[in-house]
């Protein structure tokens, strides 16, 4: 079964002031550009806190944000479904964010909650553990933004149900 | 992440990897012989970020929007610190008018309603209730959950039709607001406002019966804005329950900072006193007089609950003082929606000149104090800010002390989240305080 489009939340998360960090708002920026249409794009920013916001009634979730994969070379664009068993583990304690509830826990929360959409993807950006506040981005940060944005009209568009039973149900 | 050894000489050390559920990086380190404490260093090891640095030369109407990058749970604090020591700069402060006052308690409403929430249910309170997390609790207290998330939710929304966006707020600027908020998306979320202080009243009694709070009674000093009338957000002298009472200027001069090896945050004292506390038991013990009624008549059936009048001498207690001063917050916002009309100007004209200005305001977690010196164009000379947690930090470490003792005989992991749970009573943001936790106990016999 197709979705409607409009119920379809894109959230990204990062901190433009903290190096490649800045993924996720530059994503939010991108896609704002062309103003797709049936999706809406939040940008949590560094409170991503928010998120449970805005999940009540969304059918589909893409979360874009800066990880921490361990194993992985920075730079590399992710691109997963959030509960796959062979998404790669992702290190929540982000030595750059201030993530007080991390996305992750929120997921989970939400799981727990029955707020959570059955589509959860995840379009993640490697990054380098050692980068910090106030450094410049790495040379490919825009290329990986543009990619990652096509993936996620890509994902608005052709995405499809795929029934998920809730984690703690 | 926790773990544990023993050395040559018999002492035991507890490591925490990184303390869950407050802002920042940090660490714990306790030293003891014995029942005895010989250290307690609260190790902030985050990276300083330099903003006083970067600040210089930058014109003064960027810096509200600059400071608010400082963190993501309370910007409008320092949106608020910022633009109020500026005015006295420019020498506009006392031009602000009082709708342009009330605008910014409107927005400071929504912030202490998000941040007090989001602390409440979902970082501290499954400490009280026995729960590794929040989304354990959630099992089997999903109701209360989601009433707080309708509430905290709420705090956003009236930080983003008052201020843009609710975080890092985009419409407050020094002088006022770049734009006065349409008082009909206001008004329409007086409904939904009224239904979330209904519910606030209820948790904040819940809050009050259902749990047992630790014994940790200390001899503080409490720090808060004190007004001649009111519960102050953003105004009033700064006074103390031992003797300060100074003007928002003179704050800087009153307290001294201080280098320590083991954190990268300054640590803030009393000149020829000591350690102070600052939040919302400092607040609320300092001016309950001047809440809002709805949370003023709520008051005395928390402390029958609890068992304690104010003054409330337990900082495990900032639990329910957050819920009552969210009631607060919610009451208040409330009353400026209902008389809000549109205001003739939104902020006050400045003509930019060299000035010095503090202020101070109350963030969620305390005074957060501001001061800058500006050059004839405007543009900064010096800034300097002191955060709620960086004041609080010495405190912290004393009550950790206090606490080591009571926890000496427990194994060392139920000691490491005894003292975790102490730590989030303070509701730290590192981040802000460097501008938080590995948990390390040293046992020595």
């Amino acid at each position: 079964m197709s979705y409607s489009q409009n119920n379809l939340l894109i959230a990204t998360c990062g901190n433009l002031m903290a190096s490649d960090d800045a993924f996720g708002p530059m994503v939010a920026r991108d896609l704002r550009q062309l103003n797709p249409s049936g999706i809406e794009v939040v940008d949590l920013d560094i409170r991503p806190a928010a998120l449970l916001d805005y999940l009540p009634g969304r059918t589909g979730l893409i979360l874009v944000d800066a990880v921490h994969a361990p194993g992985l070379t920075p730079g590399r664009v992710l691109d997963w479904d959030w509960f796959s068993p062979d998404r790669p583990e992702l290190v929540n304690d982000d030595t750059m964010s201030t993530h007080g509830l991390s996305l992750a826990m929120q997921i989970d929360m939400a799981d727990q909650l029955g707020m959570l959409p059955s589509y959860v993807r995840l379009i993640g950006l490697t990054i380098d553990p050692t980068l910090a506040v106030g450094q410049k981005a790495s040379p490919d940060l825009v290329r990986n933004v543009l990619t990652a944005a096509d993936l996620i009209r890509m994902h608005a568009e052709h995405r499809s149900d795929t029934p998920r039973e809730p984690q703690y149900a | 992440m926790k773990d544990s050894k023993s050395d040559k000489a018999g002492t035991r050390t507890i490591r925490v990897g990184a303390l869950a559920r407050v802002e920042g990086e940090g660490a714990l380190h306790l030293v003891m012989d014995g029942d005895q404490v010989e250290k307690v260093n609260l190790e902030i090891y985050e990276p300083p970020r330099f903003y006083e640095a970067f600040l210089r030369g930058r014109d003064f109407m960027e810096v509200p929007d600059i400071t608010a990058r400082i963190c993501g749970i309370c910007p409008v604090a320092y949106q608020m610190g910022s633009a109020h020591a500026l005015e006295k700069a420019m020498g506009v402060y006392d031009e602000v008018t009082p709708e342009i006052r009330e605008l910014r308690d409107l927005l400071y409403c929504g912030e202490w309603i998000e941040s007090h929430v989001l602390h409440m249910f979902m970082l501290h309170l499954p400490d009280f209730l026995g729960y590794e997390s929040a989304i354990s609790m959630a099992a089997d207290h999903g109701e209360t959950v989601k009433q707080a998330l309708r509430i905290k939710k709420l705090g956003n929304v009236i930080m983003d039709v008052t201020a843009g966006r609710s975080v890092h707020p985009v419409n407050v600027c020094v002088g006022g607001f770049y734009k006065a908020p349409d008082p009909d998306k206001l008004k329409a979320l007086l409904p939904e406002i009224e239904a979330c202080l209904d519910l606030m009243c209820q948790l904040t009694l819940f809050l009050a019966e259902k749990i047992d709070y630790p014994d940790l009674e200390r001899d503080y000093e409490f720090v808060a804005l004190c007004p001649d009338e009111g519960y102050s957000m953003n105004l009033g002298r700064i006074k103390s329950n031992k003797g300060l009472d100074v003007d928002q200027q003179e704050f800087g001069a009153a307290i001294e900072e201080q280098h320590k090896a083991h954190s990268t945050a300054l640590h803030s004292i009393i000149k020829g006193r000591g350690e102070y506390l600052v939040g919302p038991l400092a607040r609320l013990n300092l001016m309950h007089e001047g809440l809002h009624p709805k949370a003023k008549e709520l008051v005395p059936k928390v402390c029958k609950l609890i068992g304690k009048n104010l003054p409330w001498q337990n900082n495990f207690l900032s639990l329910p003082a957050r819920g009552i001063e969210t009631v607060h917050a919610l009451a208040l916002a409330a009353d400026i929606i209902r008389n809000y009309t549109l205001p003739q100007i939104s902020r006050v004209r400045i003509t930019p000149r060299a000035g010095y200005g503090g202020h101070g305001t109350e963030a969620p977690r305390g005074v957060c104090w501001h001061e800058y010196e500006t050059e004839d164009d405007g543009s900064i000379r010096t800034a300097h800010i002191v955060p709620p947690t960086a004041q609080n930090q010495t405190t912290i470490e004393s009550d950790l002390r206090e606490l080591a003792r009571q926890v000496v005989a427990l194994s060392d992991e139920d000691a490491a989240l005894r003292c975790e749970h102490l730590i989030r009573n303070y509701d730290p943001c590192i981040s802000c305080s460097v501008h938080f936790l590995k948990f390390k106990r040293t046992l020595k016999s």
